[in-house]
């Protein structure tokens, strides 16, 4: 940049910028000014679905225990934005993951709007049971294309996962319960490096198979590039139709943007985000996690693509969190947004 | 360090005022002191005619100058209009050929304006186009403030390559909305091939109070790394440049990149 001008006091605020001149569009008053939309990019999907998960996926990975009440209110503020996907909790055993221990009480504790899914994990038959009691519509099984990645982490192997998955879907189908599986490690693994695209495919096949709605590609460290992303989705997709895949992306090396940007140009419409950028990497101490939804967000408005999102709401349900668990958002639209 | 690191161009120092900048006050010094590697460029900023003279003294070998796409930008940062600037430049333009010191020409505010807002591509064509014809071997394209995206970023690279070969632009981009690294991408799909970066994101954002600024080296070494591009970058040395310059500096680094790899 060239010299710091002294005159900084005078230009727009920052709030009058991004409403009449930038991409933040309003969404509950529809699309955005066409004198301010820019010329969409050819071979871009037109609605881009985000899946809110930081009320599962980001809380899960803060260190600091989240009071009931605050996460019911988080999840209430998170309902309110136009978000359509919101996953909830998970009914997993509080000794593998305390967080989550609250599972029943919040899942019954939420104001469930009409038109908003509220999705939550059920690792095997028992939390299947369980958030289906609890009120439960749609639930989520998480596999991983890595071996050694599933044996430390729910330890069994790929193959043992799937049939405890199996069961689980099967009988959600039964009752008509929507599932959605997740690939974990799907750019690369912690304990194997990378992973060949090959057992992607096949572990995104198998849960497609057996029933899944939709299949959530997660660069669970953060590790994937263009490139790699692009190799994967490849792959993936001469498997399994775009319109049934999803990509979930973390930003521990601040590759999340632009990995999402090459999904979407090959036709991937749903992406997984949280709020604030929720979430550290339980793989490396003091990395990033999730890719912050207020960011993504800010990126398809730019892009001319419709959320139904409306940012400003984000960012204040963002300020909320990130003010109960003490912590600076990773959102770098909320850091220049909120004059911290 | 960062000459260790194998970075091809380190942009020194700036021959300003120090009443404007006073953290390049030490100018001469800087560009005297250090160690200058073969094959590295030192690049300097020369606001005006005085400030190149002084930097052809000091013994730069290239040198930079500073327009925008913006009046009110222009207006603000150097009191005068985007022709008058273009006119002080040409100063510059023809000295520095007259000693063979091949110059750049930046343009900011490429996509969008912290005074006027929108930007039009075509006016951001006309300056880049301006400066490419008096002379400038290579036009950086800067995403001042950061409020571009990838959509944004491709309409006025269309609108600019229309007039100034790709292979003589650079894009500039700011991450204070997190967009810079898709943004930059958006750019390498379109034939560009330089890219400016700040080692550990230094820098934050003068018009938005906390929030960052310039793009991270690390995180786009990264990137151009997974994508099998080659920049001749020692991404462990490069690491080890922010580190030490974020201690000297008692800042967190912005990058994502040292964050995960340090382990803090």
């Amino acid at each position: 940049m060239g010299n710091v001008p002294s005159a900084v006091k005078h230009c727009l605020s920052y709030q009058q910028l991004l409403r009449e001149h930038l991409w933040i569009g309003d969404s509950v008053a529809g699309a955005l000014d066409p004198a301010q939309e820019s010329s969409q990019l050819s071979g871009l999907p037109e609605y881009v679905k985000i899946v809110e998960v930081g009320p599962r996926d980001g809380l899960q990975n803060e260190k600091v225990i989240v009071p009931t009440d605050i996460k019911i209110e988080f999840i209430n503020q998170l309902s309110q934005t136009g978000l359509s996907v919101i996953e909830v909790t998970s009914f997993v055993s509080s000794r593998w993951v305390p967080q989550m221990a609250d599972h029943t009480e919040v899942m019954k504790g939420i104001q469930q709007h009409p038109g908003v899914r509220y999705p939550v994990l059920t690792p095997n038959l028992q939390g299947f049971h369980r958030a289906v009691a609890a009120g439960a519509t749609e639930i989520a099984v998480f596999g991983a294309a890595s071996e050694s990645f599933s044996k430390k982490n729910i330890n069994c192997s790929i193959e043992e996962s799937m049939e405890k998955f199996e069961e689980v879907v099967k009988s959600a189908s039964h009752m008509n319960i929507p599932a959605r599986g997740y690939v974990s490690c799907a750019l690369g693994c912690p304990y194997e490096g990378s992973i060949a695209t090959q057992k992607v495919t096949e572990v995104s096949k198998r849960l497609y198979g057996m029933g899944c709605y939709e299949i959530s590609l997660g660069d669970t460290i953060g590790v994937g590039t263009p490139g790699s992303m692009k190799r994967m989705l490849e792959s993936v997709m001469k498997e399994i139709p775009p319109r049934a895949l999803a990509v979930h992306c973390h930003d521990t090396y601040g590759q999340a943007l632009a990995n999402i940007l090459t999904a979407l140009q090959m036709g991937i419409n749903v992406v997984d985000s949280a709020v604030s950028g929720l979430g550290g990497c339980p793989y490396a101490k003091g990395a990033s996690g999730n890719v912050a939804t207020e960011d993504l967000i800010y990126m398809l408005n730019g892009l001319g693509l419709k959320t139904g999102v409306n940012l400003y709401k984000v960012l204040e349900a963002g300020d909320f969190i990130c003010k109960a668990v003490n912590k600076t958002t990773n959102s770098k639209v909320a850091q220049a947004s909120f004059n911290a | 360090m960062l000459s260790e690191a194998g970075l091809p161009v380190i942009e020194a120092t700036s021959f300003v005022s120090p009443k404007w900048v006073p953290q390049m006050a030490d100018h001469t010094e800087v560009l005297k002191g250090i160690q200058k590697f073969p094959g590295i460029n030192y690049p300097v900023l020369t606001p005006n005619f005085k400030g190149f003279q002084a930097a052809v003294a000091a013994g730069a070998k290239e040198v930079s100058i500073f327009g925008a796409a913006s009046e009110l930008f222009t207006k603000k940062n150097i009191n005068c209009s985007i022709d008058e600037s273009v006119r002080r430049f040409s100063d510059i333009l023809q000295a520095a050929r007259a000693t063979s010191i091949p110059v750049r020409g930046y343009v900011s505010c490429v996509l969008g304006c912290p005074y006027e807002g929108k930007i039009s591509p075509a006016k951001v064509a006309e300056v880049a186009k301006k400066m490419y014809s008096m002379g400038c071997y290579e036009i950086s394209l800067g995403d001042t403030i950061g409020v571009g995206t990838p959509g944004g970023m491709k309409d006025m690279l269309s609108a600019v390559m229309y007039e100034v070969p790709v292979a003589a632009l650079a894009v500039h981009c700011h991450d204070t909305y997190g967009q810079a690294l898709a943004n930059t991408l958006m750019a390498l799909q379109m034939g560009v091939s330089v890219v400016d970066s700040s080692v550990a994101g230094l820098g934050g954002c003068p018009y938005a109070q906390g929030a960052s600024g310039n793009l991270a080296t690390e995180d786009l070494v990264y990137m151009l790394a997974g994508l099998g591009i080659h920049t001749g970058v020692n991404l462990q040395k490069l690491l080890e440049a922010g580190t030490f310059i974020c201690q000297a500096l008692n800042r967190k680094t912005s990058s994502k990149v040292a964050q995960a790899t340090c382990k803090l």
